[in-house]
């Protein structure tokens, strides 16, 4: 079959970094095409170059058998290529009708907006393609990440694109909005539209995906159909080795409570809150997004103002009112919202890792550099991070290696209560492993783990005794011979809700 | 080496990436050393030891006013009230000395005098989460007033009973051969240095003006590093004031208005100069001493008076747009 999209011998360099070599990446249509790769891999790259925002070095663009070298993203997205980029930019002020329509808002002529026929429309495009219930007069940042998230593909796939290419769009999704998402790509597949998927859940590539093209280091390495592979044979070329756990569960000892946490609240969205958590523990919080748990994880870290609540920490009563005095207790936060409140784009990495334990590495204010670089070294080192020095700003590292540098600011310091709210959006295999590895080192290092996660096999996979959060409120606490899939989502869902309360 | 056949391009694209990323890091810098080297060769008397000394006294009030405002902007503020701060330096330590008090209580006020100024600025912004050009804009109007009022319609003021020599060794003392503002400068050059590029401090600043909820997230102070970077700003706008007010021994109400733009001007120039585009210490020194240059050596060439700000501003703009320009084509 002619390819639908051929793209050939693509090379991109940037300062430092070899981005793509030399890269074929070639689409037929009707396809779902999946394209992997480990972080930095170069497939937002590429997929950058295709939407006309980089220009490559070398090499060619050719859609429909015309070339698109050179077009403007305006210009690309015309000939019906649509983008769900990893890195959303969205106004924060706009409600989301403007949003879906921005730049096409319809008009009543004279360059006057018909606000009435845009909000109409957009509750019914809402609807119509992934059966959502916003409400299209809604600033965009009074939407939760899935929401804006769903929003954006909603946005992409009103023009009725004939290529939609997805740069990991469920990292924050929940199970059900997956799935709702699926039915949605299959539905445009069984019509005849073509699609690039990127994800790092391999589940996902073979739940949907037709063929897929593997990426290492900037090179092909091949492509191949799914159906004729398997996810450890997948996992293989990605990575260039064998992956042996996928959980490395370390049982630590489990010792006194090191954080305990009695009747939280916050308006509805966390309700009377009580846990405990143990040295040596690692404690899942599982629940469907909207559930409160980032919220709750944030009232705990003194990022929201709490209505009621106490905590105490290794036993002892402490007032926590902003994410400093979390810190000074030993309390560390990676937080949902990579960009927005984990990295600071337009610094250093080295600047970043530092930042929340700074203290530690100065000596009468002055900040004590070789201690500090030799820090974020090992860091670098440990995580695999791709860059090419501490000094590169992490605005050019790709999506998953900026998530490894906010997991290395709170690695830094000496927290005793790690929380990590959803670790590993967008982080690959290899790297995932690797910071399970790190809570277990956490944890046998006497530390406590709150792992907030979203991902069933996850939470399974390493939590020693799971939450389950739904609507504000813990529904219910299993341990971790007593969790199971389809329990975590009975409760999840609200069931069981009366005999808790 | 990727010259083999199995590597030939496509389409081999041009590569201009490599000469625009030089205009865009060295841009400035390379504008500012040519245009030092065409004064020289036409301008009589520019590349003499008493001619840069001359320059670096011209620069000294606007060198140490544009570090306050490198730091109020990197902490993602501005201060359009700074020339204001300047004044509150000059005039207060100026009325103090008229009404017989020593050089050092007379310093210390005028200091006192940005402080407050500071502070107000810093309690609206940090405090009262007031958008930074507002307050400090409102603050500009309420304190230009006063000082009208003050000096009875802008009268300068005039210590009749004498300036002490100490005070008077601020703005016309030597230190050796080098001018005591000069000394001055290159000492506020080198605190400000530290603090911003070798402090913690700095450090907060910048991560405040780029993400200020992620910074509070990693436990950073955002409200105080706010407030203090308009009081410390304040403060040493307030130093350059008294120096200007030992220079020409009076207090001239609204003397620190030109420094305003000059000082944004200068920082914004400096973020040309780092590689990043941030505002720097040392850039916004590049830019303090470009715009000081530029205005030295029209002196020299006899330019008419009126034209000068003309060709300053043309300049400035030339280089920005240049710089801006570069950026842009650099990915
Ligand atoms: N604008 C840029 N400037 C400099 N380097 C960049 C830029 N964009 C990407 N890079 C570098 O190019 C490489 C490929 O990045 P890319 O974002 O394409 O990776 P990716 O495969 O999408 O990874 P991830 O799974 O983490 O999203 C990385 O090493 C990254 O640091
Ligand atoms: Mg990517």
């Amino acid at each position: 079959m002619a390819a639908l999209l051929e793209m050939k011998g693509i090379r991109k360099e940037f300062p430092g970094v070899v981005a793509l070599d030399g890269v074929d990446f070639s689409v037929v249509p009707g396809e779902i095409h999946a394209l992997l790769g480990e972080n930095g891999a170069g497939k937002s790259t590429l997929i950058k170059i295709l939407a006309g925002l980089y220009t490559p070095d070398r090499g060619t663009v050719v859609f429909r058998g015309e070339q698109l070298n050179g077009l403007s993203p305006q210009q690309v997205q015309a000939r019906g290529i649509a983008f769900i980029h990893q890195e959303r930019a969205y106004i924060p002020y706009f409600t989301v009708g403007q949003t879906l329509f921005l730049g096409r808002e319809p008009s009543r002529g004279a360059g006057l907006i018909d606000w009435p026929r845009l909000y109409r429309k957009a509750s019914e495009e809402l609807v119509r393609i992934l059966g959502l219930e916003i409400d299209p007069h809604a600033p965009m940042e009074s939407l939760t990440v899935s929401e804006k998230q769903l929003v954006d593909i909603t946005k992409a796939l009103i023009t009725n694109p004939s290529l939609i290419v997805f740069d990991e769009p469920t990292g924050p999704l929940s199970e059900g909005e997956i799935e709702r998402l699926f039915a949605v790509i299959k539905r445009l597949k069984s019509q005849g539209v073509t699609v690039v998927y990127i994800s790092h859940r391999l589940d996902e590539v073979f739940q949907i995906c037709d063929r897929a093209t593997v990426l290492k280091d900037g090179k092909n390495v091949t492509t191949l159909e799914v159906k004729d592979a398997t996810p450890d044979g997948i996992v293989r070329l990605m990575v260039g080795k064998e992956l042996k756990e996928k959980f490395p569960k370390v049982v630590a000892s489990i010792g006194d409570p090191i954080l305990e946490v009695s009747n939280l609240c916050r308006g509805h969205v966390v309700r009377n809150v009580s846990f405990k958590l143990r040295r040596g523990e690692i404690l899942g919080i599982y629940g469907l997004v909207g559930a409160g748990r980032t919220e709750m994880v944030r009232l705990v870290f003194g990022a929201d103002k709490k209505d009621a609540g106490s905590i105490m920490v290794e036993g002892v009563p402490v007032i926590i009112n902003s994410p400093r005095e979390a810190i000074d207790q030993g309390i560390a936060l990676v937080p949902e919202d990579r960009r927005g409140q984990g990295v600071i784009v337009e610094m250093s990495v080295r600047d970043n890792v530092t930042l929340p334990s700074l203290k530690g590495f100065s000596r009468a204010g002055f900040v004590a550099s070789r201690r500090e670089r030799a820090a974020v070294q090992n860091f670098v080192k440990q995580l695999n991070i791709k860059t090419p020095g501490i000094d590169h700003f992490v605005k050019y590292l790709s999506g998953g290696n900026q998530q490894k540098v906010v997991l290395s600011k709170w690695l830094c310091g000496s927290a005793k209560v790690v929380i990590f709210d959803q670790p590993t959006i967008g982080i690959d295999v290899g790297a995932k492993t690797e910071i399970y590895r790190l809570m277990g080192k956490l944890v046998s290092d006497g530390a406590g783990v709150i792992l907030v996660s979203s991902e069933i096999p996850e939470v399974l996979g390493l939590s020693d005794r799971i939450l389950v959060m739904y609507r504000g409120r813990i529904t219910a606490e299993l341990s971790r011979e007593e969790a199971t899939p389809d329990r975590l989502l009975f409760y999840a869902m609200g069931g069981g809700v009366a005999d808790v309360q | 080496m990727h010259t083999g056949a199995e590597n030939r391009p496509i389409v081999a694209l041009r590569r201009p990436l490599l000469k625009w990323t030089f205009v865009a890091e060295y841009g400035t810098l390379a504008a500012f050393v040519t245009m030092c080297l065409v004064l020289s060769a036409i301008a009589p008397g520019f590349l003499t030891f008493d001619n840069i000394l001359t320059i670096l006294r011209q620069i000294s009030v606007l060198g140490i006013i544009s570090l306050g405002m490198t730091l109020v902007m990197a902490s993602g503020g501005i201060d359009l009230s700074i020339g204001e701060a300047l004044d509150a330096g000059a005039l207060v330590s100026i009325s103090l000395i008229a009404a017989g008090f020593g050089a050092v209580p007379s310093i210390l006020g005028g200091l006192a005098g940005g402080l407050v100024i500071g502070a107000i600025n810093g309690l609206l912004v940090a405090g009262f989460g007031v958008m930074p050009f507002l307050a400090t804009l409102g603050v500009h109007s309420m304190v230009m007033s006063l000082e009208m009022v003050y000096t009875r319609g802008g009268l300068p003021i005039y210590p009749y009973g004498g300036v002490p020599a100490s005070f008077n060794f601020l703005g016309r003392g030597f230190i050796g051969p080098v001018p005591f503002p000069v000394v001055a400068l290159a000492a506020c050059l080198l605190l400000f240095y530290l603090m911003l590029h070798r402090l913690t401090l700095g450090r907060y600043v910048y991560a405040v003006g780029e993400n200020p909820e992620a910074s509070r997230l990693s436990g950073v102070n955002v409200r105080l590093v706010t407030f203090g970077s308009y009081v410390i700003a304040s403060v040493i706008a307030a130093f350059a004031g008294i120096i200007l007010a030992s220079r020409v021994s009076s207090g001239q109400p609204l003397a620190g208005e030109p420094y305003l733009l000059d000082s944004i001007a200068a920082v914004f120039m400096g973020r040309t100069v780092s590689r990043e585009g941030k505002a720097s210490i040392l850039g916004s020194l590049v830019g303090a001493a470009f715009l000081g240059t530029v205005m030295n050596g029209m002196t020299l060439l006899n330019v008419v008076f009126y034209m000068q700000t003309f060709i300053k501003g043309a300049l400035l703009l030339g280089v920005l747009a240049l710089a801006s320009y570069a950026r842009t084509r650099r990915t």
